[in-house]
């Protein structure tokens, strides 16, 4: 079974990358990535595609840790509809979604509407249903309001406590949605088409119809870039992980054990 | 040098409070502050959590709020720690009126009930917190931090996570947090209570020991009567948003000003009894003089009222031809509880035996009941409604 699994997935990222190095008459070449690389256009939209991204994921966790900080220590009775609101994205229909949001942000100034500034707001709500969860999940999982109230008592302000205490306990899911609201701007072709910018995901479109080499080669080197950050996003974990695990080692063998909460108790 | 860091570079005193912003070792290290809590009203929605509590506690005492749950405590607690604005009300911590100031203006070290140390900081770091917030240079908050560690017994345990400890063991550290900032009042939100038996029991004992070395006013809040009796100079008990008694805790328990305090702290037995005179009843077929304090409108001759009676003031032996049955016993160590139903009465009456002389008592025996000490008061035969009755 997993075997098919592995063929079934792997295959055509083989097949791809095989296609990607196809020259004239079936050789072997690399003029589908120098190509795609050494274009104008591949870097000004890729660029496009990075900085909206990154205004999104901005806004995003401002917006998605505020609303959830919020929510949690001042209106729980809202919880429910936030959560609801949130999900909205999710079942209305992304060409609705762009002309909602775009009739709805008109009055805007036109450094905004006429700007990929619009495209950035657009993913905001785009994100908005996955983002929210992962932040409010992180939220749910630390004492929120007792590590606040803790915080005031020690003669914090509200931006001390939230700079110094909340935010590192809650790096985990914000990097997590900062990372998922990224990666969706990265790969959403649609709200950018029908808005007309030139994002990375366009230009690819627009590239393969004549030149499919280099589409599918630029298609190769985005899965490699998602995999490599993947993978160093996944051993910076272990490494605090084992980091975490050295100290309890080098604890024992000092002879004073780790004692789980509740279990001591001196 | 600010005013602030007039009172935390003080290293001839490390606990002493931010009372003055004098200038180093113009205080007294005995410089605790008395707190004075007047009239504070505090609703959320429909429910009046503060119903105009007052309290006064004085310089370097300990005040143990007790309460059941609802009964404002924990709101008394957080509006003094700012962490809940009053509706009306003033507060006074010496002569500094803190009414309207915002937590982090108060100077209030606070434990909680809920763990509540910055998991993303080791011991050291959370202890140093405060200073850090008071901006102290480096080496001197890690020193104090280091102090106040060793004070609470986890020196070693400096470079710990709060994952790393144990639920003791991360109390003892918000403790010293809380302490790190030289507050001018502790403040300890039932601080115990997740933690087992042997450990609270020891953890209390160092509470109040610190609390002592340190010469700090603090107001412990707990549901715990035992907790409560064992650790405060004085006992305050709320009800429904309101101060129902303060004392010490001797003085509370055996002279309870209402019903609802005898029932509250401690056990108590109501008894049926009949007014031969002013001050003078009959009870278990003895005379008693008494003192009124349940709302007992007249003495007149013949009439049917109830006092009230602690466990350990009766006597219970057993007699065959008594018409009273001890239902049953419980155990507590040193202490034998035992039930005994009475004719006519509708709860079972209880009383403590020395455990080593009651092997007699078992479920069954015919048992005689007898006044062996003082009751508590005399009050009207009809019931009053409490929140909280113990048998």
């Amino acid at each position: 079974m997993l075997g098919a699994a592995t063929v079934y997935f792997v295959a055509p990222l083989i097949a791809s990358a095989r296609f990607s190095f196809e020259g004239d008459h079936g050789s072997l070449s690399l003029s589908g990535y120098t190509s795609a690389l050494g274009s104008h256009e591949f870097w000004s939209s890729l660029s496009l595609s990075v900085e909206v991204g990154l205004g999104a994921v901005a806004l995003e966790l401002v917006l998605m840790l505020g609303t959830s900080l919020w929510v949690y220590l001042h209106a729980p009775k809202w919880r429910l509809f936030v959560e609801t609101l949130t999900l909205v994205p999710i079942v209305v229909p992304v060409v609705v979604l762009v002309l909602g949001v775009s009739g709805t942000l008109r009055f805007l100034p036109s450094f905004i509407v006429f700007t990929p500034v619009i495209l950035a707001l657009e993913y905001v709500v785009l994100a908005m249903p996955y983002a929210y969860r992962i932040i409010d999940s992180g939220v749910r999982s630390i004492n929120l309001s007792t590590m606040v109230d803790a915080g005031r008592s020690l003669g914090a302000n509200w931006f001390r406590v939230i700079f110094t205490v909340l935010l590192p306990n809650l790096k985990g899911a914000l990097l997590g949605a900062g990372f998922m609201t990224f990666g969706l701007v990265l790969g959403e072709y649609v709200m950018a088409s029908l808005l007309s910018f030139n994002t990375f995901p366009v230009w690819l479109e627009t590239v393969g119809v004549v030149h499919a080499t280099e589409a599918v080669a630029l298609s190769v080197l985005s899965l490699l870039g998602t995999v490599v950050v993947l993978g160093a996003v996944a051993i910076v974990g272990s490494a605090r992980a084992k980091d975490r695990l050295g100290e309890r080692g080098h604890d024992k063998a000092q002879g004073v054990s780790t004692v789980p909460v509740g279990a001591d108790q001196r | 040098m600010s005013a602030m860091h007039a009172h935390l570079d003080n290293p001839g005193n490390l606990y002493m409070p931010a009372a003055t912003g004098k200038s180093p070792g113009a205080e007294k290290p005995s410089a605790a502050l008395s707190v004075e809590i007047s009239n504070l009203h505090r609703a959320f929605g429909r429910v009046k959590a503060l119903d105009g509590f007052s309290l006064k506690v004085e310089p370097a005492e300990l005040m143990a709020l007790l309460g059941p749950s609802g009964s404002g405590k924990t709101t008394a607690l957080r509006v003094l720690a700012g962490l809940e604005m009053a509706d009306s009300g003033r507060i006074l911590v010496g002569d500094r009126d803190i009414t309207n100031l915002p937590a982090h203006r108060r100077d209030m070290g606070m434990v909680f009930q809920a763990y509540s140390l910055f998991p993303n900081m080791t011991a050291l770091e959370n202890v140093a917190f405060g200073l850090r917030v008071r901006r102290l240079c480096r080496p001197e908050r890690a020193n104090r931090a280091r102090e106040l560690l060793d004070l609470v017994g986890l020196s070693d345990e400096a470079n710990r996570y709060p994952h790393q400890l144990s639920g003791g063991q991360q109390q003892r550290v918000a403790l010293a947090r809380a302490l790190a900032i030289k507050p001018r009042v502790l403040l300890l939100d039932e601080p115990l209570s997740a933690l087992d038996a042997a450990v609270r029991s020891r953890l209390r004992d160092e509470i109040r020991r610190i609390q002592l070395e340190v010469g700090i006013t603090a107001v412990f809040v707990t549901h715990d009567q035992e907790e409560a009796l064992s650790i405060a100079d004085r006992v305050a008990v709320m009800s429904q948003g309101r101060l129902e008694q303060v004392g010490p805790p001797q003085h509370i328990y055996n002279e309870p000003a209402n019903a609802f305090v005898a029932f509250f702290l401690g056990s108590a037995n109501r008894l049926q009894a009949t007014v031969l005179a002013t001050n003078l009843v009959q009870v278990l077929g003895e005379k008693v003089r008494i003192e009124e304090r349940g709302g007992l409108e007249s003495w007149i001759p013949g009439a049917r009222v109830e006092v009230l009676v602690r466990p350990e003031s009766l006597s219970v032996t057993e007699d065959s031809s008594a018409s009273n049955r001890l239902i049953s016993r419980t155990f507590l160590g040193t202490m034998l509880r035992v039930a005994v139903a009475v004719p006519g009465y509708r709860e079972p009456l209880y009383a403590l035996l020395p455990a080593k002389e009651a092997g007699w008592a078992v479920p069954g025996v015919f048992v005689r009941i007898a006044l062996s000490g003082s009751p508590l008061f005399v009050m009207s035969a009809h019931r009053p409604t409490l929140s909280s009755e113990k048998g």
